[in-house]
């Protein structure tokens, strides 16, 4: 990718007080020092920053899916696992 | 014909001499590992020089030649390829320290087919590490450090296939192999003022090439022109593919999105897109605004990807050698990846049914659309990316949603002298169409056989 998706760290800086972010990242494992350094050597508690991005990130991401929840699909759409459109029908 | 010189030739002019044996393949091979090595450290662009496997793949090139065997345009031409392009006995990073001991005991498809080819593999190029695939804010997010800019080397080559744009730029190789999951291809094209082409989702084959995200991830050719880009396509292409002049670029209908500046990039930017209408416009071809279709591809584009990186990568979280990667960020991406349940993706990709629909009735009206690769040119190596990039890319979310193959070709120049490209995107396996524009623009026009400082 040319760079992080649209989705996290717009910006820095407000975050903790959205929606539910907070008591996400207070139960973050990766918040966790002693317990994530025993389970990974080169693991190390997030930085003040970094909380702050990640809650933003967060709260990013939450609001992108309740966009994405509250959109309405015919029953009869399915998912596009089969990807771009096949050779057959090319236009 | 001094190295720099020769490798600065594209592909269709370097083969007639290799034919004609004014050139041997061993010769330009030792240029391009010269270069590469003397060079490659300025720029950050170099995970490994395969010297040893570059020159017995040269002589046998040369001896076929001799002997009247020839295999074709790519024949004893040297390139490098993305090192997240599996190559046996040869280390394959991913570009991230978790892999740096990685070697596979086989070679990635592509590789497999442009050494069926004759061509010369002399490196394998620097990258963003796991191509960007747990997301990066910082251009020094790679293995090998931040790429450096062939045209201001205090500025970022973009990424991920970082390396690729800056080697070609630099006239390390003559082509180059890339990936583009959302702008990999793209944009390091753009920056580095150098033909980039983003095949169609499906049209090269994946495998032995490192996964970030199975339903996007896409493998193409970056190059010095769109002809020397339909070459190499050609040859990797796991389905046929005929570059055979048939398409008039002058009768296809042509489209360009008139984005806003006002917020987000650079006037210098907008007013060389401006220019590239025009020439086009002077050569024959008719072009008018079209908006694409109101939906949001860059929203569900995110959501795909970021679910299937984190799956892609869940043993680097898992062994915690994610805290090795070089973006100190990278862990966060699980986290943000845990809050999009199994229905979310689902919903997503039902969403990306629906615009993928959307983008065909979008192509029964048109066969191209254009628009800036990029709102900006080459950022400093130490600017945040995410305000470096800044804006939306609703063109970059539909083609990589929606699979469109893309070319990005060099357009002009910026703020600081630095390259701008314009973006020409078709309908899914119409590459033809969009490789016969690019090729009508860049005969009208010089700025692809323009050259970064020496």
């Amino acid at each position: 990718m040319r760079n992080r998706t649209g989705l996290t760290r717009r910006s820095l800086g407000k975050a903790l007080a959205a929606s539910g972010a907070a008591a996400l990242v207070s139960s973050s494992p990766f918040l966790r020092g002693a317990e994530a350094k025993a389970a990974a050597p080169a693991a190390r508690p997030l930085s003040r920053e970094q909380k702050k991005d990640l809650a933003k990130a967060l709260s990013d991401t939450e609001k992108t899916l309740n966009k994405l929840r509250a959109r309405d699909l015919d029953e009869s759409v399915a998912p596009a696992f089969a990807i771009a459109i096949p050779e057959e029908r090319r236009p | 014909m001094s190295g720099a010189d020769l490798l600065a030739l594209p592909v269709s002019e370097l083969s007639p001499l290799l034919l004609s044996r004014k050139v041997t393949a061993t010769a330009l091979a030792e240029m391009s590992l010269a270069r590469l090595e003397e060079l490659g450290p300025r720029y950050n662009a170099v995970a490994l020089v395969t010297r040893d496997l570059a020159l017995e793949q040269a002589r046998e090139a040369d001896r076929e030649i001799a002997a009247g065997r020839h295999r074709g345009p790519l024949h004893g031409i040297p390139y490098g390829a993305k090192d997240l392009l599996d190559t046996k006995g040869l280390r394959t990073t991913w570009g991230a320290r978790p892999y740096s001991a990685r070697v596979p005991d086989s070679d990635a498809e592509v590789i497999g087919r442009l050494r069926e080819a004759g061509a010369v593999l002399v490196a394998k190029l620097a990258m963003i590490e796991l191509a960007g695939g747990l997301g990066y804010n910082i251009a020094a997010a790679s293995a090998t450090g931040p790429a450096k800019n062939p045209w201001k080397t205090d500025c970022w080559t973009c990424g991920s296939s970082s390396g690729s744009g800056a080697a070609v730029a630099a006239r390390l190789v003559p082509f180059a192999i890339g990936s583009e999951t959302w702008g990999s291809i793209l944009c390091p094209s753009s920056f580095c003022g150098v033909t980039g082409l983003r095949p169609t989702y499906d049209r090269v084959s994946r495998r032995g090439a490192m996964a970030l995200s199975w339903t996007m991830d896409k493998i193409g050719p970056l190059a010095k022109s769109a002809r020397d880009c339909a070459t190499v396509l050609s040859a990797i292409s796991s389905r046929p593919i005929a570059f055979d002049g048939s398409v008039d670029p002058r009768k296809l209908r042509v489209a360009f999105l008139d984005l806003d500046f006002g917020k987000f990039g650079e006037k210098e930017v907008a007013a060389a897109f401006e220019n590239a209408l025009g020439a086009l416009r002077s050569a024959g071809v008719e072009i008018r605004e079209a908006k694409l279709p109101d939906l949001p591809f860059e929203d569900v584009a995110g959501i795909v990807i970021q679910a299937e990186a984190a799956a892609a990568f869940e043993n680097l979280e898992k062994s915690g050698r994610v805290f090795e990667l070089a973006d100190p960020d990278a862990p966060l991406a699980f986290e943000i990846a845990r809050k999009i349940g199994a229905t979310d993706y689902i919903k997503a990709m039902r969403l990306r049914t629906v615009m993928q629909e959307a983008m065909a009735r979008f192509f029964s009206e048109w066969d191209l659309v254009l628009a800036p690769t990029e709102r900006y040119v080459a950022s400093r190596l130490d600017r945040k990316l995410d305000e470096a990039l800044a804006g939306p890319d609703v063109l970059g979310g539909a083609g990589n949603l929606c699979g469109l193959p893309a070319v990005s070709v060099p357009c002009g120049f910026g703020k600081e002298g630095l390259p701008v490209g314009m973006a020409i995107v078709g309908a899914p396996w119409r590459e033809e169409n969009v490789v016969a524009l690019a090729e009508l623009y860049q005969a009208n026009t010089d700025w692809h056989t323009k050259e970064p400082p020496k």
